[in-house]
C-alpha cells in the first residue's frame, strides 16, 4: 500500500529527470501533423505576461475606490499618453488568454493527452483556467460602470442563490461567499476593494503558484505523443523555441494592432459604459463577458437549479478528466469536443437571439 | 528556409524590430511620466471629481439618517404620479419606488428586481413595472411577478401619510 503511493508519486514527480542535460540540451519535442497544439498553452502564457505588465502599467493610475474609479478609468483612456493603448491591450489580452486558454484543454483533451502520468498537469491546467474566469469577473467590476456594476450585482446573485435549493444548512455556503465576496447586501466600496485585491494580489498569487507546478509538470514529462504519430523529433533549443518566440511576437503584433485600433468597448451602448451611479434604473443590455454566455443564457431560460447543479456536474467532470475518461476511446474524445465546442459558439454567437425566441 | 533566404529576410526582420520596439518603447516613456494638463483641463477634472465627492456625501446622509431615524420622509403627496414613480432609498439603502394608485393612494415598492437584483425602471411600461435586465414585468398595485424569469413579488415598502407627506417607517 505504502509502496504503491511512492511508486505513483515517483511516477508523476520523476525528479531525477531534472539535470541540464534533459531540460536543455537533450531537450527534444515530437513533430507530426497536429504539431500546433503544442504552442497553445505558451500562447495563453504569453497573454498572461501581457496580463501582468499591462496590469502592472495600470496601477499607479487607477483607483479602486467607487468615487474616483471611473474618473480614473477615464483619465487614463483620455488624458495618459498610450493609456487607452495599455487599457486596450489588457482587455484585449484577457480575451484572448481565455480563448487560447479553452482551445488549450480542447486539444489536450481531444488527443487525451492527459493520461498517465500528466493527471495533475491537466487538474492544475483546470484550476487555472477557473482562475483565469475569475480575473475576467473581478476586473470587469474596476471600472464601475452601469455595465460592470450590475453585471457583477447579477453575478453574485446567481452565487448567492447557487446553494437555494438544498435542504438545512447546505442552503447556507452561496449566501456565505456572495455576502463575504460582497462585504455586505450589495455592491458597495468593500466589493470594490474586495475585487480589487483578489484581480491584483490573491488570484496572481494562486496563479503564479500554480502556473509553476503545470510548467514544472510539462518539463518533468515533456510533450505528449502517446497518441499522435510521431513523425521525428526537433529540438527544443533552439528549433522549437524558437518557433515559439515567433508566435509570440506574431501575437504581439496582432494584439497591438487590435489594441490600437479597436476599444475594446466599443461594442457596448452609451449608457452601459456611463458611470454607475447609486440606485439609478438599470439600463437594458446588461451582460457578462462573453466567455460567461454559454452559462448566462441557460439561466436565463432554464431552470436555475438544473442550470446550477448541471455545470457543477460539468466542471467535476471536467476536473477530474483523468478519471472518469480513462477508458473512453479517443473517438469519443473527438466527438464530445466537437459537440461541446459547437454548444459554446452557439451559445455565445446565438444564445441571445434563441433566448428571445424561447419567450416568445 | 535555406541560408540565401534567411540572410535576405534577415535584415527586414532586425530592421522592424528595432522600430517596433523603439516607437513602444517611446509610448511607454511617456505613459509613465503621464500626461501634461493645461489649467483648463485639470479644473474641468477636479468639477467631475467635486460632483462625485458630493453625491457620496449625500448618499452617506441617507445611510446615516436610516441607521438613526424610525420614520424619513419621502415627498409630498401631490408630488405622486401615476406612471412615474419617485425614486427613494428604503431602509435598506435598496432602491425602491413611489407612485399614485387608485384612489390616489400612494403605492411604495421596492424597486430591485426579484429575479437578479437589477434595478426596475421607474416609468411604468404599459401600466406595468419593466425590469430591463431580463425582461420581468411586475403589477405595480400588488407587486405580483407577471411575465418574465421572476417569480417573487416585488415586496411593498410600509409607510405613513401625516399632513399630506409621505414617510417611510421602519419594520418592528
Amino acid at each position: 500500500m505504502f509502496e504503491k503511493i511512492i511508486q505513483n508519486l515517483k511516477d508523476r514527480f520523476p525528479v531525477e529527470k531534472i539535470n541540464f542535460e534533459n531540460f536543455v540540451l537533450k531537450k527534444e519535442v515530437p513533430v507530426h501533423k497536429l504539431s500546433w497544439v503544442y504552442y497553445l498553452g505558451g500562447m495563453t502564457m504569453f497573454c498572461f505576461l501581457i496580463q501582468v505588465i499591462t496590469g502592472l502599467l495600470l496601477l499607479p493610475y487607477y483607483q479602486s475606490n467607487i468615487i474616483n474609479a471611473y474618473q480614473s478609468i477615464e483619465y487614463i483612456t483620455y488624458f495618459v499618453p498610450s493609456g487607452f493603448l495599455v487599457r486596450n491591450l489588457h482587455a484585449w489580452s484577457s480575451s484572448f488568454m481565455i480563448f487560447f486558454a479553452i482551445i488549450h484543454l480542447f486539444t489536450v483533451f481531444a488527443t487525451k493527452s492527459y493520461q498517465k502520468p500528466r493527471e495533475l498537469t491537466w487538474m492544475t491546467g483546470v484550476i487555472l483556467l477557473i482562475i483565469t474566469l475569475g480575473f475576467g469577473f473581478t476586473g470587469y467590476l474596476l471600472p464601475w460602470n452601469q455595465l460592470s456594476v450590475n453585471a457583477t450585482k447579477v453575478g453574485m446573485e446567481i452565487l448567492q442563490s447557487s446553494t437555494s435549493f438544498l435542504p438545512g444548512i447546505f442552503k447556507l455556503p452561496g449566501e456565505f461567499f456572495a455576502t463575504n465576496l460582497r462585504g455586505g447586501a450589495s455592491i458597495t466600496q468593500s466589493t470594490l476593494s474586495r475585487f480589487f485585491a483578489l484581480h491584483v494580489v490573491i488570484l496572481p498569487f494562486i496563479f503564479l503558484a500554480l502556473i509553476m507546478i503545470h510548467l514544472f509538470l510539462v518539463q518533468l514529462h515533456g510533450m505528449s505523443k502517446e497518441n499522435f504519430k510521431v513523425q521525428r523529433y526537433e529540438k527544443f533549443f533552439p528549433n522549437f523555441f524558437i518557433k515559439d518566440i515567433a508566435i509570440w511576437l506574431f501575437l504581439f503584433l496582432v494584439l497591438l494592432v487590435i489594441a490600437q485600433t479597436i476599444p475594446y468597448d466599443s461594442f457596448l451602448s452609451y449608457p452601459l459604459k456611463a458611470q454607475y451611479i447609486d440606485n439609478s434604473p438599470t439600463p437594458a443590455g446588461i451582460k457578462p463577458e462573453w466567455y460567461f454566455l454559454f452559462l448566462y443564457y441557460p439561466l436565463e431560460v432554464l431552470p436555475k437549479t438544473f442550470v446550477i447543479v448541471g455545470s457543477f456536474i460539468v466542471f467535476i467532470a471536467i476536473l477530474f478528466t483523468p478519471i472518469f475518461f480513462k477508458k473512453v476511446s479517443i473517438k469519443f474524445h473527438f466527438l464530445i469536443v466537437l459537440f461541446v465546442f459547437a454548444y459554446l459558439v452557439i451559445s455565445t454567437v446565438w444564445g441571445g437571439d434563441i433566448v428571445q425566441i424561447i419567450r416568445k | 528556409m535555406n541560408r540565401r533566404n534567411f540572410l535576405r529576410w534577415l535584415p527586414v526582420a532586425v530592421v522592424s524590430f528595432i522600430a517596433i520596439t523603439t516607437n513602444l518603447l517611446s509610448k511607454l516613456w511617456a505613459y509613465i511620466l503621464g500626461p501634461k494638463l493645461t489649467a483648463e483641463q485639470e479644473a474641468k477634472l477636479i468639477e467631475k471629481k467635486i460632483q462625485n465627492l458630493e453625491r457620496t456625501v449625500s448618499l452617506e446622509k441617507l445611510r446615516e439618517e436610516r441607521l438613526l431615524k424610525n420614520k424619513i420622509f419621502i415627498c409630498n403627496l401631490q408630488d405622486l404620479k401615476k406612471k412615474e414613480g419617485v425614486s427613494f432609498v428604503d431602509f435598506n439603502l435598496k432602491p425602491a419606488l413611489a407612485f399614485k394608485g387608485i384612489n390616489d393612494e400612494p403605492i411604495l415598492i421596492s424597486s430591485v428586481c426579484t429575479h437578479l437584483g437589477c434595478t426596475v425602471q421607474n416609468k411604468l411600461n404599459k401600466g406595468r413595472l419593466l425590469c430591463p435586465c431580463h425582461i420581468s414585468y411586475f403589477e405595480l398595485e400588488t407587486g405580483k411577478a407577471l411575465e418574465g424569469p421572476a417569480k417573487v413579488p416585488l415586496p411593498m415598502v410600509p409607510f405613513v401619510v401625516e399632513d399630506e407627506k409621505v414617510f417611510i417607517v421602519k419594520n418592528v
